[in-house]
């Protein structure tokens, strides 16, 4: 099956060069059935790598430990599921699942625009193969899966050799949350590719009107949902799985999936001010290489090992290769960009400081000083490194100086911009629907500060959630009452329908009230407490209104490890709310310890326990007790950020009927003024 | 096994990428900058309208003052008309170069059959004007498709003409490059619709 795997990864390689050849020579002559047959040979390419992953899956799910990735990353007693997902556990593997995710994104590619003769066809395939073929070569001659363990004989002669067992899979690796967390990172990473070579498309052809934004927009809102899912995703893997008490800690591999959110987001909001306005089209075609660039430099942050992390599963010498295919996207990207500088003029400029368009402006500002920040803190050691031979690290309080402000100011815009008119928004008009919400939100932060709220940054987010809420809750009822004035339909129904007919507006907002959530739950964070007890059986320990009982110590081994386990009872208000058993692990094959947390979680308050070890005559445990307020707002806020999300990116079933209806309004009005 | 495996992917995955070579060759018909332009004002119309709209709704929901949505209606209804008259000036124009691009091709094809017609005359055969096939003389109907060269209604489908079928009478009237009126029998330009003389639709 190896050489199978092997001769898919050859011919896909040589079909890859050759489809992106041929797609550009079909356009430049005109010739359709060059065209068609780079068409075919983008779906030949898949197919490849589609024989080359089913192949590796194949060799995991058999233990085949003739092959060094299998050997180095399952071992016998590995439950099956496990055994599948080890093929993004390391570096060989992750890099093919990489590619095939490209390729299924080639794949629905092609069958959507298959045949349609649109001019900017052959160029994306041409980028899109041109990134396959890339990673072909990190396949065959960097990083191969197919790999066969060799031992060298006195004599000198290589031969084959296989160990009794593997080494394992990564116990961290060893959870649930693991087998969605990559692969919907991944989705989200690769799926700017397409919006990205829609871009370089456009600028190829100099056809550089709203087409591109049109075609690609649907693209971009799917890879965005996947890496931000990918990201929340993440953060709860980091809080059940890591045993620090936290989801988020700039880390650099969590930095890196970070910066083409954030530029993501960006692009997501000025595109709107091309589409209305004709404004901002050199910057969205920057945001979108800028936001592809990022996703590829994230592949070389996780891959390379360049930084140090928590996610450093696999290391090794491929940054020059990535930092190759980085100069390479920037050098044609933004050459061609420079080239097409003329054509990319604004047809309109900004009214006023006070229009939906500047608040759009200055939210793209924010999310790219964001962005930069976090680029310069994480790359900062190799920077330092490479500058004065010393790796200095930039540490948590460089990350939340700088973001924090820069958070709550994007939180409060949230609010903002959709109170805000396109063009202009009146003083009046800013007065009346300002003052709510900014008086809820003062109040809001009176009452917390009455509460003994002292921490600046929590009572401005405090404040700013309220006022965005309000603003949301605000737009709602204002268009629903407006809808049912017209219509006489009920508010219900007028929300519904409101919703209904404009998806992408309300899906938004939608989305805006995910994000208020996840902030309640970032500003729980100023509420934290926690402790380090030593309990023996039967002891018990009081912190806040709870109270934690040892009941006992258990120690035991399965076939995939060694376990030691305290069983304690949970008390609130002399009430038995829940018994947990937090736990201590040994792997057998891969000898590495773990943490099992317990996590008692309600809407309010988590209660996070780690059984850290036990004491010099091992009669007692050692407990590390973490009180988290409001961490479940922010799996919360990502659900309704996914369901805002999908209202957004599904179709407008009534857009005809609106269009239409719009149409004969504007034609109506045109008659009146002639 | 692996390697008749590797030889038989090898050929299925060629032919499926190399068969569009060998078939008739297509052109890539891609839009000119022209439909380009088109479909962009199309768009833009799409959004202008959108625009209205939303105007409309800011202004109920309390965004805009009377003034201000006043002064934006008026702003996007003048884009809007702009716009729709561009439309039209280029649906108006792609008419008239679909008109005349009709007109050539029936001038070229006119003068192709008065081409064949005079060479048949100076080879002295009879060209049916159905099928363009030449025929000896002496024959009463096509040899290929059975036109008859004595029924005066199959010949004045393909010439306009009631009178006698001979190839020079025939070559006469295409020469004229002229439609002739059924009413009246009156000859009109070509690029005549109406019947200059009776009004007849020609």
């Amino acid at each position: 099956m190896a050489d199978i795997g092997n001769f898919a990864l050859i011919l896909g390689l040589v079909l890859a060069a050759f489809t992106g050849i041929i797609a550009v020579v079909g356009a430049r002559t005109g010739r359709g059935e060059l065209i068609l047959t780079a068409e075919n040979g983008a779906l030949a390419t898949v197919s490849m790598v589609t024989l080359a992953v089913g192949s590796l899956v194949y060799l995991l799910v058999t233990g085949d430990l003739t092959i060094n990735y299998v050997a180095g990353h399952i071992n016998k007693d590995l439950p099956m599921f496990y055994k599948v997902s080890s093929l993004w556990a390391g570096q060989e593997g992750s890099l093919l699942f990489w590619n095939w995710v490209l390729s299924v994104y080639i794949f629905i590619f092609v069958l959507l625009y298959r045949k349609k003769s649109n001019p900017l066809t052959p160029y994306v395939i041409f980028i899109l193969m041109a990134t396959t073929f890339f990673f072909f070569c990190l396949h065959l001659f960097v990083a191969n899966p197919f790999d066969r363990l060799v031992v060298a004989f006195a004599d000198g002669t290589m031969n084959p050799w296989s160990p009794q067992d593997g080494k394992g899979l990564n116990p961290l690796l060893q959870h649930p949350a693991m087998v969605f967390h990559p692969p919907m990172l991944y989705t989200g990473y690769i799926g700017f590719a397409i919006p990205f070579a829609f871009a370089i498309a456009a600028l190829a052809t100099n056809r550089l009107g709203a087409e591109w934004i049109r075609l690609s927009r649907r693209w971009t809102i799917i890879a965005w949902f996947f890496l931000g899912t990918g990201i929340i995703l993440g953060g709860k893997w980091a809080y059940v799985e890591l045993g620090w008490g936290g989801y988020w800690a700039w880390d650099p591999v969590e930095n890196a999936s970070l910066m083409p959110w954030l530029i993501g987001t960006a692009f997501l909001h000025s595109v709107m001010v091309q589409e209305k306005r004709g404004m901002l089209k050199i910057w969205n075609i920057s945001m979108i290489i800028g936001t592809y660039i990022l996703c590829i430099l994230g592949t070389f942050l996780t891959r390379s090992g360049v930084v140090s992390s928590v996610h450093a599963f696999a290391q090794s010498n491929i940054g020059v290769y990535f930092l190759t295919f980085i100069g390479f996207l920037l050098i044609v990207s933004l050459g061609l960009l420079y080239l097409r500088l003329d054509d990319l003029k604004s047809e309109n400029s900004f009214d006023v400081f006070s229009s939906r368009e500047s608040s759009f402006l200055f939210n793209n500002l924010l999310l790219l000083g964001s962005c930069l920040a976090v680029l310069w803190g994480t790359t900062f050691p190799i920077i330092s490194e490479w500058v004065t031979g010393e790796k200095i690290t930039v540490g948590q309080p460089f990350f939340n100086k700088i973001n924090v402000p820069i958070g709550l100011a994007l939180l409060i815009l949230t609010g903002v911009g959709p109170v805000l008119a396109w063009r202009k928004t009146s003083t009046e008009s800013l007065k009346r629907n300002f003052l709510l919400p900014v008086l809820l939100g003062l109040i809001a932060v009176g009452i917390s500060f009455g509460m003994g709220t002292r921490h600046v940054y929590a009572l401005i987010s405090i404040g700013s959630c309220v006022f965005v809420f309000v603003t949301i809750v605000q737009e709602f009822l204002k268009g629903a009452i407006a809808r049912a004035s017209s219509t006489g339909e009920n508010i219900l129904k007028a929300v519904v329908n409101l919703t209904r007919k404009n998806k992408r507006r309300y899906g938004g907002y939608i989305v805006h009230f995910g994000i208020v959530l996840i902030f309640v739950g970032f500003t729980g964070k100023a509420f934290e407490s926690e402790a380090h007890i030593e309990l023996g059986e039967g002891e018990e320990f009081t912190v806040k209104n709870y109270t934690l009982k040892l009941t006992k110590l258990e120690q035991g081994q399965t076939p995939n490890y060694f376990f030691d386990k305290a069983f304690l009872s949970v008390w609130k208000d002399g009430k038995n709310i829940e018994n947990v058993v937090p736990e201590r692990r040994q792997y057998i094959a891969s000898e590495q310890p773990t943490t099992e947390v317990e996590i008692h979680e309600t809407l309010l308050e988590d209660i996070y326990l780690v059984f850290n070890s036990r004491n010099e005559d091992e009669s007692k445990a050692e407990i590390q007790i973490y009180i988290n307020p409001l961490v479940s707002f922010v799996w919360v806020g990502a659900l309704v950020m996914v369901l805002g999300t999908f209202v957004a990116m599904f179709p407008d079933l009534g857009e005809e009927k609106f269009k239409q209806r719009a149409r004969e309004k504007a034609e109506k009005l045109i008659l009146e003024r002639v | 096994m692996s390697l008749i495996l590797v030889i038989l992917i090898t050929v299925l995955i060629l032919t499926f990428v190399f068969a569009p070579l060998f078939g008739k060759r297509k052109k890539f018909v891609t839009e000119s900058d022209d439909v380009e332009a088109y479909d962009n004002l199309i768009s833009k119309k799409e959004v202008v309208l959108h625009n209205l709209m939303d105007a409309e709704l800011d202004y109920k929901m309390g965004k805009l003052t009377e003034a201000d949505y006043k002064n934006l209606q008026a702003t996007l209804t003048l884009e809007a008309s702009l716009v729709l008259e561009k439309l039209d000036f280029i649906e108006k124009s792609q008419n008239f170069e679909t008109m005349v691009e009709t007109e050539i091709k029936n001038l070229r094809k006119m003068n192709d059959k008065a081409k064949i017609l005079e060479k048949s005359i100076e080879k002295e055969v009879k060209t049916c004007l159905v099928c363009l096939t030449e025929n000896l003389n002496e024959n009463k109907f096509c040899n290929s498709c059975g036109n008859s060269f004595e029924d005066k209604v199959s010949v004045k489908t393909c010439v306009n003409s009631q009178e006698e079928n001979s190839t020079q009478a025939m070559l006469t009237k295409f020469k004229s490059s002229a439609k002739t009126c059924v009413n009246c029998q009156g000859e009109n330009p070509l690029t005549n619709s109406f019947c200059g003389t009776c009004g007849t639709k020609l």
